[in-house]
C-alpha cells in the first residue's frame, strides 16, 4: 500500500512537471511572439500615416502645378483680379505642404525614437532624409515661382520651375515607393518572427519533452536504486537481526551456564560445612574441598572478567622475554601430572627462541586449549607443535588432538562469545569464553588464531605471535626437545 | 504424608550427580542412614544403572521400579535429568524420583512434558539434611 502512495506520489510530481513546463513554454513563446509583433506592428503604424503624408504632399504638389498654370494663364490673358487671387492660392498651398512635411519629419522622428531595431532606426532616418530633401526641393521650388510671379515672361525660369518640379515628383515617388518597401518588409518580418516564434515553442517543446524524459528515466533509475537499497537495507537488518537473536539465544545460553557454574560449588560448599561440623569427616578435607570449589569460583569470576577488558579494549599486558619452550614444558609438565585419561602429550619444539609476550596471558591461552583438547579427547594423542619463521619474524604454536574434532556448525563461529556445545547432550560443556578469552589474548599481542578439524579426526588450534626483532631470535639452550 | 523418624533408613538409592564432591558428600550421608547407594556419574550411566537393578526385579514390582530411591540431577553430561527421568518412568511409571538442580525446577519440567506430580523436588542448594529429610519423607 506504502509503495504504491509512493510511486503514484513521484508519478503525479512527474506530471505535474511536465505540464508546469509546457504551460512556461507556452506561455514564454506567446508573450514574445505578442511582444515582437506588438513593436512591429507598432511600427508599421508609423508607416502608414507616412505613407498617407507624402500622397498628401503629391497631391498639394500637383493641385499647387495647377495653380502654377492657372498663373501663367491669367497673366497671358491680363486677368490681374484673379492673377492676384491665384497666387494667393498658390502660397497658401505652399504653406500647408510645409506643415504636412514637418508633421512627416516628426513621425519619422518618433519612428526612430520608438524602434530597439536599428535597421528600422535606419529606415525612419532615410525616410527623414528623404521629407528633408522634399522640404528643401520644395522650397527652392517656392523660391522660382515667386520669382516668376515678377516676370512671367522668363522662359529660362519658367523651364527651371519644371525641372524642379520633375524632381520633387521623383523624390515624392521614391519615397512613396520606400515606404511601400518597408511596409512590406515589417508584414514579412512579422510573419518571420512569428515563424521564428514557433520554431523556439517547438524546440523548447521538444527539449521540455527530453528532459521529462530523462527525468522520468532518472526517477525510474532512483526507484530502481532505492528499491536495490531497501531491499539490502532489509537484508541487512534481517541478518543483523538474525545475529541478535542468536547472540539473544547464546546470552540465555551463558547466563544459564553461568548461573549452574556459579550454583554448582554452592551445594558441595554447604555439604563439606555440614559434614566437618558434624564431625562426618575431617576439618582439612572440608576446607581442601571449600578451597578447590572458591578457586573454581574465582576463575569463573576472573573469565567474566577477562572478558569485559578485552571487550572494553582494556586488556593490558605485562611484556616480558621469556623463552618461549620453557614456559610450553612447564605448563605440559603440570597437566601431564594431573592427567586421568589415556592421553599421551608430546611436545614437537623448534627453537627456544626468546619472546616478549604477557607469558601469564600466553600461558592461560595454552592451558585453555590444552584444556579443550583434553575436554574432547576421550583417549589418544595431543601435540604441541611449534615453528619459528624467522623470514616472517613470527612464531606459530599448534596444539593437535586426536578427538571429537569440531562440529561444522560450531566451526565458523568458535571464537565467539557464547559458543558451546551446550549443556543438555554433551560431556563437554563450557561457558562458551574460553576461546573468545584465547583470541583476545593473541589478537592484543598482534597475533591470530584459527582452529580446523584434521584430516585424520581430531582438531587442531594454531595461533602465530610476531617477534618483534630478528635479534631475539637465539639459539636454544639445552632445553628444546627438538 | 508419612514422615519416617531419623534414624536407619535402610533404603536402596540410586544417585545420579556428575560433581565428585557432591557424589562423596551424598553417599557419605545415606551410607551412614544405613542407606544402600548406587552412583551414576552422567545421565547414561543412570540409565545403565538402573536397567541393571531392573533386569534383577520380581515381575510384581516392576511398575514401582528397583530402587527405593533414584535421586536425579539435572545437569549431567550424556544425557540430562528430564531425559533420565523419562527413561526410567517409561521402564517403571511408579519409582519415586527426586530431582535435584539449581534451575528453576518448574520451568524445566513443563517444558519437557514431565508431569510434575510424577517427580519429587529438591532445589539446590539444600543442606545434607534437607535431602535426607525428603528420602525420609513419603509423598
Amino acid at each position: 500500500m506504502f509503495k504504491k502512495t509512493k510511486t503514484s506520489f513521484k508519478i503525479g510530481g512527474l506530471v505535474g512537471i511536465i505540464i508546469l513546463l509546457l504551460g512556461v513554454t507556452v506561455m514564454f513563446g506567446v508573450y514574445q511572439t505578442s511582444r515582437v509583433s506588438n513593436e512591429i506592428i507598432k511600427i508599421s503604424e508609423e508607416y502608414a500615416p507616412l505613407y498617407e503624408i507624402v500622397s498628401e504632399i503629391k497631391y498639394q504638389k500637383s493641385n499647387q502645378k495647377l495653380t502654377l498654370e492657372k498663373i501663367i494663364r491669367f497673366s497671358e490673358t491680363n486677368n490681374d483680379i484673379e492673377l492676384e487671387k491665384t497666387k494667393e492660392e498658390f502660397l497658401i498651398t505652399g504653406r500647408n505642404i510645409d506643415s504636412i512635411i514637418e508633421r512627416g519629419k516628426n513621425i519619422a522622428n518618433v519612428g526612430m525614437d520608438l524602434t530597439d531595431s536599428e535597421k528600422t532606426h535606419d529606415d525612419f532616418e532615410i525616410l527623414d532624409q528623404k521629407l528633408s530633401n522634399i522640404d528643401r526641393i520644395h522650397n527652392h521650388y517656392e523660391n522660382l515661382v515667386i520669382d516668376l510671379f515678377y516676370e512671367l515672361d522668363n522662359v529660362l525660369l519658367l523651364e527651371q520651375i519644371q525641372t524642379t518640379e520633375k524632381q520633387i515628383e521623383i523624390e515624392i515617388e521614391s519615397t512613396l515607393s520606400s515606404l511601400s518597401t518597408l511596409t512590406e518588409e515589417s508584414t514579412s518580418l512579422i510573419e518571420y518572427n512569428e515563424r521564428n516564434s514557433l520554431y523556439g515553442q517547438i524546440t523548447i517543446i521538444i527539449i521540455v519533452g527530453a528532459i521529462a524524459s530523462t527525468l522520468g528515466f532518472f526517477i525510474s533509475q532512483i526507484n530502481s536504486d532505492l528499491k536495490k537499497e531497501v531491499d539490502l537495507k532489509t537484508y541487512e537488518l534481517k541478518a543483523a537481526n538474525e545475529k541478535l537473536r542468536e547472540l539473544d539465544k547464546r546470552k540465555d545460553e551463558f547466563i544459564g551456564i553461568a548461573s549452574h557454574e556459579l550454583k554448582s560449588p554452592i551445594q558441595p560448599i554447604l555439604g563439606f560445612a555440614e559434614l566437618a561440623k558434624s564431625g562426618d569427616i575431617d576439618q582439612n578435607e572440608a576446607w581442601d574441598g571449600v578451597l578447590e570449589l572458591a578457586n573454581k569460583l574465582q576463575d569463573l569470576a576472573n573469565v567474566v572478567l577477562d572478558v569485559s577488558k578485552i571487550e572494553s579494549n582494556r586488556l593490558e599486558l605485562q611484556m616480558e622475554k621469556i623463552p618461549i619452550n620453557d614456559l610450553i614444558l612447564e605448563i605440559t609438565k603440570s597437566f601431564k601430572i594431573n592427567l586421568k585419561k589415556p592421553i599421551i602429550i608430546k611436545e614437537n619444539l623448534d627453537e627456544n627462541i626468546i619472546v616478549e609476550v604477557d607469558w601469564v596471558r600466553i600461558g592461560q591461552v595454552f592451558r585453555n586449549l590444552l584444556n579443550n583438547a583434553i575436554k574432547f579427547t576421550q583417549k589418544g594423542t595431543i601435540t604441541i607443535e611449534t615453528h619459528v619463521y624467522s623470514d616472517e619474524n613470527k612464531i606459530q604454536f599448534r596444539i593437535s588432538d586426536t578427538g571429537l574434532g569440531i562440529s561444522n556448525e560450531i566451526l565458523p563461529r568458535i571464537f565467539e562469545k557464547f559458543v558451546t556445545k551446550g549443556l543438555k547432550h554433551e560431556e563437554q560443556s563450557g561457558t562458551g569464553l574460553g576461546l573468545f578469552l584465547c583470541k583476545g589474548i593473541i589478537e592484543a599481542h598482534s597475533g591470530k588464531i584459527s582452529a580446523q578439524n584434521n584430516i585424520e579426526g581430531g582438531a587442531t588450534f594454531e595461533f602465530t605471535i610476531p617477534i618483534l626483532n630478528k635479534e631475539q631470535i637465539q639459539r636454544p639452550p639445552e632445553l628444546s626437545t627438538k | 504424608m508419612e514422615i519416617i523418624v531419623a534414624g536407619v533408613l535402610s533404603l536402596n538409592v540410586l544417585v545420579a550427580e556428575d560433581n565428585l564432591f557432591t557424589i562423596q558428600q551424598y553417599k557419605h550421608i545415606l551410607e551412614k542412614k544405613g542407606c544402600k547407594v548406587t552412583i551414576a556419574h552422567d545421565g547414561e550411566e543412570c540409565i545403565q544403572k538402573f536397567d541393571e537393578a531392573f533386569l534383577l526385579l520380581d515381575p510384581t514390582s516392576v511398575e514401582s521400579g528397583p530402587f527405593d530411591v533414584v535421586l536425579i540431577d539435572n545437569n549431567m553430561p550424556k544425557k540430562n535429568g528430564v531425559e533420565v527421568v523419562k527413561e526410567i518412568l517409561k521402564r517403571s511409571p511408579k519409582q519415586r524420583i527426586i530431582f535435584a538442580s539449581a534451575y528453576n525446577i518448574g520451568s524445566i519440567l513443563n517444558a519437557s512434558e514431565v508431569v510434575m506430580n510424577e517427580v519429587e523436588i529438591l532445589q539446590k542448594p539444600f543442606s545434607l539434611n534437607a535431602m535426607i529429610a525428603k528420602i525420609q519423607t513419603k509423598k
